[in-house]
């Protein structure tokens, strides 16, 4: 079971963690998640703050959507298997793992939190649900009960190395495909080289900006080609993103990591510029880069909007904003926003890309979500929760600002705005940040 | 005095200090669990238990990443647990409940340093003590109504919740009482407390509502490990570790702008 091969560290540490661990894994699981749970458990002021903020409460104000409500279920868990009273008290009076028994139902719930942290930001505390959530998600994937097309992404992802479970024969088709594309609207031979030993820079899109929405990667291969870039892709490793973080399974989380930083390693390149993908990139830059996963990594990482950010600034790029006259505006993705602190950057690049940016209102750091974080934009299953709870904050955002574009920085959110656009008749376009570059930019 | 008012002014304080500081003791000893002290001896904790921490996965990061000026930091920290700036941002009324009700806390706390201080500072201190208490009796009525009143907070309020907000409004409303009828000397309150640290009953003078402050008083210390009220001593590591000085401070989104310095 892939729960056996759940990262614990070598050494003196590794024999320390295996010793105290519980050798019931759904226990142990609850063991070895965060301390931070009792912090939690026991800071909380109960000021209901975080559910006034909360996209989901704000769509279904009642208590099952109630963020402290949802952790309650995780927190109560972690009571009955790991504190002292909780054990005594469960020993005199045993009660079941769940509320009415229902692990179904525990599950669902664990999925009707966004993970979308803006709790985090307001809670006075600093308490984050959505590690919580993640915590609850990582039990539901133990049991067997994670949503069944986020776990075909994570077992296509263990079996080719990209969620779609695209073979490299379909992906060396999209990339031939994409430089065809380029050819005929540019007049030029702009090639995506792959798997250049030695190249400065390793590009890491997420496998949808290949195979599904090709403009972000067309922007992307326009700017390495207008600055003379030595840029590389990698037919093994071509997706750059990571679905075991959404779904609590730690294992995938770091294997889904370490597949695409070997392929960086194996190339020997120096710089690994990150696609629109918020969860690889806060899994990669400040999970196993600062937690020192795999020890110190012989190349940097960036973020693409920090990469075409600064080429921005010192001029490097030029762009026609005549080119996207439509007034746009940003929706912040927010694992890149409240995740990675990324919110500049897209911006700089839509207002130089566009002739009309308009903010989202409480745009940044404090945005709210789109309604499918978390993985729920891949859900069918929810789709009415999508479009009538947790994304109606969104939808009522999108109408207020009269945008024509809406241009975000994630596919999960592209997808769901797309969904909202159509559910509540919004004649919007949706976009990738990378895909405004892609009309605006000028080639000399 | 009668056996009752024997057993709050010379028993309880026997029950109610003892098992505060050994449920509280408990709790931050939980609460350091994060930095396992057995990892300290590690060669790659690097000097810091935080530093194996952070190499530890953990989820928890910070909620808008990026490396800090120190001086920033502070300054941040202050105006987020002085000022509770980012409350302030959030939720005005209930900055002002919350903001006045722990100062209302602290002035009640100072007034006591008096007991401690060879001074003689019993009419400085009545005044102080009497503001604080009041401050903190309306704003805990006006905290406890909101409990009660707005659906989103009702909704997560258990007993326990509300049995420490009820000890709570009573601690200070009796505080308050006692100051009106003109509050208790220094002197007999040294009286008192040597009383208890020597385990010999001193005959005191006192208004009969100092019994029931008492009383509430060390309720409140039997009460705040298993209550919400716990969050006065989880705020300073959840401060550290779950949240950023830019939650506490308001300042969302600083921390890419330090990052540029
Ligand atoms: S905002 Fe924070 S402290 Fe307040 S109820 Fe929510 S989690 Fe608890
Ligand atoms: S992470 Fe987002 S969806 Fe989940 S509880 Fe917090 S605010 Fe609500």
């Amino acid at each position: 079971m892939e729960r056996e091969k759940k990262y614990i560290p070598s050494g003196l540490a590794g024999t320390y963690m295996r010793r105290i661990a519980e050798s019931d894994p759904f226990v142990r699981e609850i063991q070895d998640e965060p301390s931070a749970l009792r912090l939690y458990m026991d800071t909380c002021t109960k000021c209901g703050v975080c559910a006034q903020e909360c996209p989901v409460y704000y769509g279904q104000p009642d208590k099952r959507m109630h963020p402290v409500e949802r952790s309650r279920q995780v927190l109560r868990l972690y009571k009955k298997y790991t504190t002292f009273w909780g054990r005594f008290w469960n020993a005199i009076f045993p009660k079941p793992d769940f509320e009415d028994n229902d692990a179904e139902l525990f599950a669902e719930r664990m999925y009707e939190c966004l993970t979308c942290r803006r709790c985090a930001a307001f809670c006075p505390v600093g308490i984050d649900h959505s590690v919580i959530s993640r915590v609850g998600r990582s039990l539901v994937d133990l049991m067997g009960l994670t949503p069944p097309s986020l776990a075909q992404g994570t077992h296509n992802s263990f079996e080719t190395g990209n969620l779609e479970g695209a073979s490299v024969e379909a992906f060396l088709d999209a990339i031939q495909f994409i430089e065809e594309e380029l050819k005929e609207e540019t007049g030029r031979d702009i090639a995506i080289p792959l798997d250049r030993e030695g190249a400065e820079i390793f590009f890491l899109p997420p496998s949808g900006d290949v195979l599904v929405y090709a403009e972000n990667l067309m922007g992307m291969a326009k700017i390495f080609h207008a600055i003379g870039a030595d840029w590389t892709m990698s037919s093994r490793a071509f997706d750059g993103s990571n679905f075991g973080f959404t779904t609590g399974n730690n294992f995938s989380m770091k294997y889904e990591n370490k597949h695409y930083i070997d392929a960086c390693e194996k190339l020997g390149c120096k710089l690994m510029v990150m696609g629109e993908c918020g969860h690889a990139y806060r899994v990669m830059k400040f999970m196993a880069s600062e937690g020192r996963w795999w020890g110190a990594l012989p190349f940097d990482i960036t973020s693409g909007f920090e990469y075409t950010a600064q080429l921005i600034r010192t001029g490097k790029l030029k762009l026609d904003p005549d080119k996207n006259l439509d007034p746009v505006t940003y929706h912040d993705a927010c694992q890149f926003a409240a995740g990675c602190g990324i919110v500049e950057e897209p911006r700089e690049i839509l207002k130089a890309a566009c002739a009309d940016y308009r903010e989202m209102p409480d745009g940044g750091y404090t945005q709210w979500c789109c309604g499918g974080g978390g993985g729920l934009s891949a859900l069918r299953s929810v789709r009415a929760f999508r479009m009538e709870v947790s994304g109606k904050k969104k939808a009522e955002q999108m109408r207020e600002t009269d945008a024509k574009i809406v241009s975000t920085s994630c596919l999960q959110c592209r997808t769901q705005l797309k969904e909202i656009a159509r559910h509540h008749k919004m004649p919007l376009q949706i976009t990738g940040v990378h895909e405004m570059i892609n009309n605006a930019i000028v080639l000399e | 005095m009668n056996g009752f008012e024997f057993f709050v002014l010379y028993r309880l304080p026997y029950l109610a200090v003892p098992f505060y500081l050994i449920m509280l003791s408990v709790r931050i000893w939980v609460w350091m669990r994060f930095y396992n002290p057995a990892l300290k001896l590690l060669p790659r904790a690097r000097g810091s238990v935080y530093g194996v921490w952070k190499q530890q996965y953990r989820p928890t990061i910070h909620i808008f990443p990026g490396p800090r000026l120190q001086s920033t930091e502070w300054k941040r920290a202050i105006k987020g647990f002085v000022f509770f700036a980012g409350l302030y941002k959030r939720d005005k009324i209930l900055w002002l409940g919350s903001w006045s009700l722990h100062l209302g806390l602290l002035l009640i706390i100072v007034a006591h340093v008096r007991v401690i201080l060879p001074l003689d500072l019993d009419l400085i201190c009545l005044r102080v003590a009497l503001i604080g208490s009041g401050l903190m009796t309306v704003s805990g009525t006006y905290l406890l109504l909101r409990r009660i009143i707005i659906q989103r907070v009702r909704e997560i309020t258990d007993f326990r919740d509300y049995l420490a907000e009820v000890i709570l409004l009573s601690f200070s409303a009796t505080a308050f009482l006692v100051m009106l009828d003109g509050g208790v000397s220094s002197e007999t309150l040294r009286h008192y407390v040597s009383g208890i640290l020597m385990n010999t009953v001193e005959v005191i003078e006192v208004p009969h509502m100092f019994v029931w402050h008492m009383l509430a008083a060390q309720l409140l210390l039997i009460v705040i490990p298993f209550s919400h009220l716990l969050h006065l001593g989880g705020i300073f590591l959840s401060r550290e570790f779950l949240g950023t000085s830019d939650t506490f401070a308001g300042e969302f989104g600083s921390g890419l702008k330090d990052r540029r310095d």
